[in-house]
């Protein structure tokens, strides 16, 4: 079969370099001579060596011409500087490590952005000469890359980063050969983040003067490591974050604490002996810049009957408190907070804990979340919940992101508090809602949900609780007491008494007194939900009193709401109230209703549905 | 640095209450606009600002041509009045954000176009733009394969055998 050459398109200029190149070709292919059978396998050995050196030098003399023709494309003429930002952008959009995909949801370990430097030579020139670019090392790369990163990367900062993907990995111990980089280059690693092991932890001594951001965890690891007593040398000035799970013997009085931004300690193990209150203060004093404080479980400072000294943290934004309620009580007591930081309390209670403590704590509570009128941004929503079956209590309250506007479009949770194990005896539900309340600066509030399963609750409890948030829009209220409920709803100015109802000609209760609302008069939303539906459900209706929801002083004054001229009511909504189509069908003249239809005593298929 | 011409009057239109400014680009096309309009290029402004302490009125050449310059005045009209972080100097560079919707359709460009646009912005000293542009770059390439990245940005591979097999290797060339 003949061997035909490609032929090749004439070159744009019309300079054809086909016959150039087929002349030089033709040239250097006689200097060795045609092949003859005669010739020895040794000759005819030689002779491809030296066609194949001919080939890689022609080679050469390619990449010099496409080395000139990169040159004139568009992307080799942006400046360094532009190359420098696609890379950048690349590097952070497209890692290089193990990294799970977003589409498949797979681990894969790829060299990502590092990849442009297989592209041509000029790319890799202009990586390879800004080491900022390769301060992200990357340790589970294979062959050699961790080495050959942290080489580029030169004397620029280092970020190293261990714990990427290891929470819902397998847990894994820094290898004897990461550990060694990682201490070798300490005096300038910018951000460290290492899965914790006893050997790891007790190398961590040498001093860390570049070191901004340290992790030791992961959060899930359930044994303990303790710190040495020289952690960092004592020496990490410029250490903004530190946050640290399940590591024992935090360094409370080292001068590593100075800078912290935010530090986070967790522990899920008893600690033999947690730190003293008074030396958790001091630490804390020495820490003007801290924005963000959180302290769970076994790194809470352990309670002092008193204590003289009072911490002002004037930057904290965020706090976050998990453990005993003495033992969070006896910190909030000595911080003194700026305005509106977001707390987070979760409280557990044990069975020796008391309720002695209910107002003192409130007392504190009430330092926490005061505003003092001032705030620029004022408490929107109120969550309160008591749930008597699990002994717990829940409290959550978003404000707004806006400052004080009539309808706040953003809000953000600036306080949880979750109460679990035992609420003890002393603590109802009514008080812990009084005393969240007095605690609480409400008078902006616009939307409350309580969950009431308390059967103290009175009409006055209601309607005291009323008197706190005056500009209440929403309330959704989910509660056993559906009669104290009710008659609050129906309390007016007017005459300080329930609203007097009597039947209308259609045989219905309906509405004499519609003057103004005591109980949320600015109300345009309310959604009800009986908890106990069943004993509503029940309820005899020739009951004169009626039995929460299904009683016709309920309808009544519901109805009067919504009828009233000007009545700000704009939405119900019903679930489990025992009512009838009839009732519903009147309130829908007059607002936007939305019933569950599961209590109407004039339906029972449907109930049975 | 630009060239910077002496116009007459008849040139630039009159001023009025946004002065106007005379841009030529490196086809020659002459394209008047408002001040205010390319106020987010510091190059240009640097420029306004020479011409106010000589107080004559110049053109400001400019080394691109005027189908890529009307891409930049388009771009510079649309954010006419906004603040734009990138653009403020005295702002902490921004972190990693996505590209604004209306920049995504604005650099909806084939590939040329886009490095032409960027090399301008570049140019203009528009940060909002050069960051626009090399985001979209970067998404261009973003998990392509190197041979990929090769085609998308129009460059052979230029790297010797040696230099391809030993990613280590500083290419001095």
């Amino acid at each position: 079969m003949a061997v035909t050459t490609p032929s090749r398109p004439t070159s744009p200029d019309g300079n054809d370099a086909r016959p150039f190149w087929d002349g030089v070709a033709t040239f250097r292919a006689a200097r060795y001579g045609d092949p003859t059978p005669s010739g020895s396998a040794s000759k005819l050995l030689d002779v491809q060596r030296a066609f194949d050196h001919e080939l890689d030098a022609m080679h050469l003399a390619m990449c010099s011409f496409r080395m000139r023709r990169n040159e004139f494309a568009l992307v080799s003429r942006l400046p360094v500087e532009i190359m420098i930002h696609i890379f950048s952008l690349l590097a952070d959009a497209y890692p290089a490590g193990v990294v799970q995909e977003e589409d498949t949801g797979q681990w894969v370990r790829r060299l990502g952005w590092i990849q442009i430097t297989f592209v041509c030579r000029r790319w890799r020139f202009v990586a390879l000469d800004h080491p900022h670019l390769w301060r992200d090392v990357k340790v589970d790369l294979p062959g050699g890359w961790t080495e050959t990163m942290i080489s580029r990367s030169k004397s620029a900062r280092l970020r190293m980063d261990f714990l990427i993907g290891l929470e819902i990995r397998v847990f894994r111990v820094l290898r004897s050969r990461q550990r060694q980089v990682v201490l070798q280059h300490i005096h300038r690693i910018e951000l460290l983040r290492l899965p914790s092991s006893q050997e790891t932890v007790d190398a961590l001594t040498a001093p860390a003067p570049m070191l901004q951001v340290l992790e030791i965890g992961p959060r899930l690891r359930t044994t303990s490591t303790i710190l040495p007593a020289n952690f960092l040398g004592n020496h990490a000035p410029i250490l903004r974050h530190l946050l640290l799970y399940n590591v024992l013997n935090f360094p409370w009085s080292s001068d590593i604490c100075k800078s912290l931004v935010s530090l986070k300690l967790e522990s899920s193990e008893s600690i033999p002996s947690r730190p003293p209150l008074d030396v958790v203060l001091h630490a804390l004093n020495r820490m003007p810049s801290l924005d963000s404080l959180t302290l769970l479980r076994h790194h809470l400072p352990e309670p002092m009957s008193a204590s003289s000294i009072v911490v002002r943290l004037p930057r904290i934004t965020e706090l976050t408190l998990e453990g005993r309620l003495p033992d969070i009580a006896g910190l909030l007591r000595q911080l003194e907070l700026p305005n509106n930081p977001n707390i987070y309390l979760t409280i557990f209670c044990s069975a020796e804990d008391e309720g002695g403590d209910f107002h003192a704590f409130f007392s504190v509570f009430a330092i926490c979340l005061r505003d003092g009128g001032t705030s620029a941004a004022p408490n929107t929503e109120l969550f309160l919940k008591h749930n008597a079956a699990k002994s717990t209590f829940k409290v959550q309250a978003k404000r707004s992101t806006e400052g004080p506007t009539t309808t706040p479009k953003t809000t953000e949770t600036f306080l949880e508090f979750s109460y679990f194990n035992e609420v003890p005896a002393t603590w109802s539900h009514l008080d812990m809602t009084r005393g969240i309340f007095a605690a609480f600066a409400s008078e902006h509030l616009q939307s409350l949900t309580l969950v009431v399963e308390d059967s103290q609750w009175t009409t006055d409890d209601f309607i005291n609780i009323s008197g706190y948030a005056p500009a209440l829009r929403s309330l959704r209220i989910w509660t056993a007491t559906d009669k104290a409920f009710c008659l609050a709803l129906s309390r007016t100015h007017s005459t300080g008494t329930e609203t007097r109802t009597s039947h209308d000609s259609e045989g219905m209760h309906a509405d004499h007194d519609p003057s103004v609302f005591t109980f949320f008069p600015q109300l345009q939303f309310l959604e009800i939900c009986t908890l106990n539906f069943v004993r509503a459900f029940m309820a005899d209706e020739n009951d004169p009193e009626g039995e929460g929801p299904s009683c016709d002083t309920f309808h009544a004054c519901l109805l009067a709401r919504a009828q009233k001229v000007d009545s700000p009511l704009k939405k119900l909504v019903l679930r489990g109230c025992k009512i009838r189509q009839q009732w519903v069908d009147r309130f829908k003249e007059a607002v936007d209703v939305k019933w569950d239809g599961t209590g109407d005593p004039d339906a029972p298929s449907r109930r049975r549905g | 640095m630009p060239t910077i011409v002496s116009v007459d009057d008849s040139t630039v239109p009159g001023e009025g209450s946004s002065r106007l400014l005379l841009l030529v680009s490196s086809d020659n096309k002459h394209i008047v606009v408002e001040e205010d309009i390319m106020s987010r290029s510091r190059f240009i402004s640097k420029q306004v600002e020479g011409f106010e302490a000589t107080s004559q009125r110049h053109a400001i050449l400019l080394p691109f041509s005027s189908f890529v310059l009307n891409k930049v005045i388009e771009y510079c009209s649309h954010y006419r009045g906004y603040y734009l972080l990138e653009d403020d100097p005295d702002a902490a560079p921004p972190g990693r954000s996505p590209v604004r919707e209306w920049d995504q359709e604005f650099l909806d460009v084939d590939r040329n176009m886009l490095l032409r646009i960027i090399k301008a912005a570049h140019y203009l000293e528009i940060k909002s733009l050069v960051g626009s542009c090399a985001r979209a770059i970067a998404d261009m390439i973003r998990g392509k394969t190197t041979e990929e990245m090769r085609e998308i940005l129009g460059v052979e591979n230029d790297f010797t055998p040696e230099e391809e097999h030993s990613p280590s290797s500083k290419c001095t060339g």
